[in-house]
């Protein structure tokens, strides 16, 4: 229970985390616009970004990625063999569509056979 | 878990599980309300539960549960097929296949009615009938592998290997990664002889599956059948011995692995079961037989 609950919390840190690095992004994205504008209205030659523009931008990014894992809950293994321990030889092989009903079951357990109460059919 | 997630998952499994079903649903069809809760759901537990009742012989609990589903769904085809399976439980295969023919009919591509009237051959005991009949089926839906498993089965049971094996690999080549499927594969080329396949899909199953224990057995057999005959046959060097050995033999000796291969192979199966057996700590008589009969 304790560590669900601190997973729990961890997972609601990393989302506030990735809600704050994503409107960092989006203010680098505004201030980078905004010094294009500035450059070109005083007509300086040179349109490189500053250093701090992008180095915003890429932090953010990084730091947006790492959350988004963290925050996303239980991953689950990607290998098909994970995939196929939930299935079990009989299932794989029972092949419903072409089942036939006219075997023994009916002489298995006869003394239910009357049947549970019947549910009322409704409306 | 609550009893409608047990459902749930049986149902997703697609085993047969009727007894249980039938156990698991009675309380939630006596109180109705429980059921109605689980909205989109309900519906699918009560075709779920009626053709548990089929397999239980419960003919008069599957019929209430139909005329449930048949006020919900008056034009369904789905519900008009369940009609024809309780008509097949109840002995009157006649009518069942009078109303899939005019399902058909109606609408030939209806696939569930037509692999119903396959079953009804079955049902029969016209198994040979029925493999005519699927075949005839897969020549248009060749990419149902539920009914290419189906007519290996028949097959199989008609002792007709070949055709089984070809029929498994049309579902391999749909599902190569389902190791069920591989681990037949291999099954039927053994029991045909064809030991240098089945050791090769034998590999394939301990590959896609984790200490196989099937697999295993499989490829130690195998192993030591194939060393077995390579052994005799270089023993036995005159001409004249090794064309009748060769006769017996259903696959050529060429396009197996190399002899210490071979011997690695064996030893790796016998090492794993051991571990596999060992691991599991509720040692009785029978491990140790086994265990008896691996170290020999």
């Amino acid at each position: 229970m304790a560590a669900s609950n601190a997973s729990d919390g961890l997972k609601t840190v990393a989302k506030a985390v990735a809600v704050l690095a994503f409107v960092c992004m989006l203010h680098s994205g505004y201030a980078a616009r905004e010094f294009l504008l500035y450059s070109k209205s005083i007509g300086r030659q040179d349109l490189t970004l500053p250093i701090e523009i992008v180095l915003e931008c890429l932090g953010a990014l990084g730091v947006m990625i790492f959350a988004v894992v963290l925050g996303v809950g239980e991953l689950k293994p990607v290998s098909y063999e994970a995939e196929m321990k939930r299935y079990s030889i009989d299932g794989v092989f029972s092949r419903p569509s072409f089942q036939v009903y006219n075997h023994r079951g009916r002489y298995l357990r006869p003394s239910r056979s009357a049947a549970p109460a019947v549910p009322a059919a409704k409306d | 878990m609550s009893s409608l997630a047990l459902l749930a998952e049986i149902r997703q499994s697609s085993e047969r599980r009727p007894y249980e079903v039938l156990k698991l649903a009675e309380p939630l069809l006596n109180s109705s309300n429980q059921l109605t809760s689980a909205t989109d759901d309900a519906w699918l537990v009560y075709e779920q539960v009626f053709l548990s009742a089929l397999d239980e012989g419960q003919i008069d609990l599957a019929k209430a549960l139909l005329h449930i589903l048949h006020s919900r769904f008056p034009s369904s085809q789905r519900v008009k097929r369940l009609y024809g399976l309780v008509n097949e439980a109840a002995g009157h295969p006649d009518e069942s296949h009078k109303l899939y023919s005019e399902v058909v009919d109606k609408d030939p591509t209806n696939v569930l009615a037509l692999k119903r009237i396959i079953a009804l051959l079955k049902a029969e005991g016209k198994m040979a009938l029925a493999a005519n009949e699927l075949v005839g089926y897969l020549d248009t839906h060749g990419n149902d592998f539920e009914a290419w498993l189906e007519l290996s089965h028949i097959y199989l049971g008609l002792h007709m290997y070949r055709q089984a094996a070809f029929c498994l690999e049309e579902v391999i080549l749909q599902q190569p990664a389902n190791h069920y499927f591989h681990l037949c594969y291999a099954e039927i080329n053994y029991s045909m002889g064809l030991l240098d396949i089945a050791l090769k899909e034998y590999l394939r199953v301990i590959e896609l599956s984790t200490d196989n224990v099937r697999g295993f057995y499989g490829v130690k057999l195998t192993a030591d059948r194939i060393i077995e005959l390579l052994s005799s046959s270089t023993r036995s060097g005159s001409g004249g011995g090794k064309s009748r050995r060769d006769a017996q033999m259903s696959f050529s000796l060429d396009n197996v692995p190399q002899m210490p291969v071979l011997e690695k192979l064996s030893q790796l199966a016998t090492e794993r079961l051991v571990a596999t057996y060992s691991a599991n700590k509720a040692a009785s008589a029978p491990t140790k037989a086994l265990e008896d009969w691996l170290k020999q």
